[in-house]
């Protein structure tokens, strides 16, 4: 069987067994005419076979109730297609989570974190953190300063000397403070 | 027009497309399927493939307007019934008035339309 007559096994049996030979001639006809069959004579052979086949589909549906029925499962099955599709263009299925469209901008205008920026942003915020600290301290060691000033004005020499060792450490710690969080702050440039 | 059309009325079996073609070519004689598509080629300049073809001669023949006739060896011709010669006529006749209507309108068309300076069809229309 060659493979232009095994085509016509897209008729129905009763159609091939009438006309199939007069078709496979035909094709042979077609064949030794123009040296060789066409793509769009094999292409016509599956269509006409596949309506042949609809066309005996739709007789053996004799009762009117049944083609009643299958007219209704067939726009049935149509408008269902239809609503598929307006459902996909409007972006309601298949679309993005996001229902409001200026959120929708914002997230598109503004790309996901990768992970490396997340760890780098956390640095970033303990090295501020570090540093307000820092400030902070400088400036309770400058209140004690003047403070203590104000009492060796006064005449007490032993409560300055303490009050002024005690200046001076936080000032060594509000300095070490100043140097971590500058530590912190250059780490993610690095 | 309304006049012209009720001459056809009832007249549900009228044939246009390819088995109009069909019978058109079997009028002029006894053909089989390679045969029947030349011919159309030619007089319609349309090129059936052997699926149209023979699926609607298997309606014509069905309804009576066509029939098989003896092999001649391993080919078999068809010929038109006298029913399918009365269709052909008739189809025929409906498709003339059709065209004969379409034209007279063309034709009123142009007229209007070369009598106001504005022609809205161009070219020559020649029935």
């Amino acid at each position: 069987v060659r493979p232009q007559h095994w085509l016509l096994r897209a008729f129905p049996r009763a159609w091939r067994d009438r006309y199939g030979d007069e078709v496979a001639d035909l094709l042979s006809d077609i064949e030794s005419d123009e040296t060789k069959l066409r793509t769009s004579d094999l292409l016509d052979l599956v269509r006409a076979g596949a309506s042949q086949r609809c066309v005996e589909v739709w007789r053996r549906m004799t009762h009117p109730r049944r083609q009643l029925a299958a007219r209704m499962a067939i726009g049935g099955v149509g408008l269902a297609a239809l609503a598929l599709v307006a459902l996909i263009s409007t972006g309601s299925i298949f679309g993005p989570t996001t229902s409001s469209p200026t959120t929708h901008m914002v997230a598109r205008s503004q790309p996901h974190p990768s992970g490396h920026e997340i760890v780098t942003t956390q640095q970033q915020t303990a090295a501020r953190q570090a540093a307000t600290q820092a400030v902070a301290q400088q400036a309770v060691a400058q209140a004690v300063a003047q403070a203590a000033a104000q009492q060796a004005g006064n005449g007490g020499a032993a409560q300055t000397a303490a009050t002024q060792q005690a200046v001076a450490a936080q000032q060594a710690a509000a300095q070490a403070a100043a140097e971590q969080a500058a530590e912190s702050a250059a780490a993610p440039a690095g | 027009v309304p006049e012209k059309r009720s001459e056809h009325q009832g007249q549900s079996d009228l044939v246009s497309g390819v088995p109009l073609f069909i019978l058109m070519s079997l009028m002029a004689g006894e053909k089989h399927g390679h045969s029947l598509m030349k011919d159309i080629e030619h007089f319609a300049g349309v090129r059936l493939g052997p699926g149209t073809l023979y699926k609607a001669m298997a309606r014509l023949e069905s309804v009576g307007l066509i029939e098989a006739l003896d092999p001649e060896g391993r080919r078999r011709p068809y010929g038109l019934t006298p029913v399918g010669q009365e269709v052909l006529v008739q189809s025929l006749s409906y498709l003339d008035h059709v065209v004969e209507e379409g034209l007279q309108r063309v034709r009123t068309k142009t007229l209007k339309g070369r009598a106001s300076g504005t022609p809205k069809v161009r070219g020559t229309v020649t029935a």
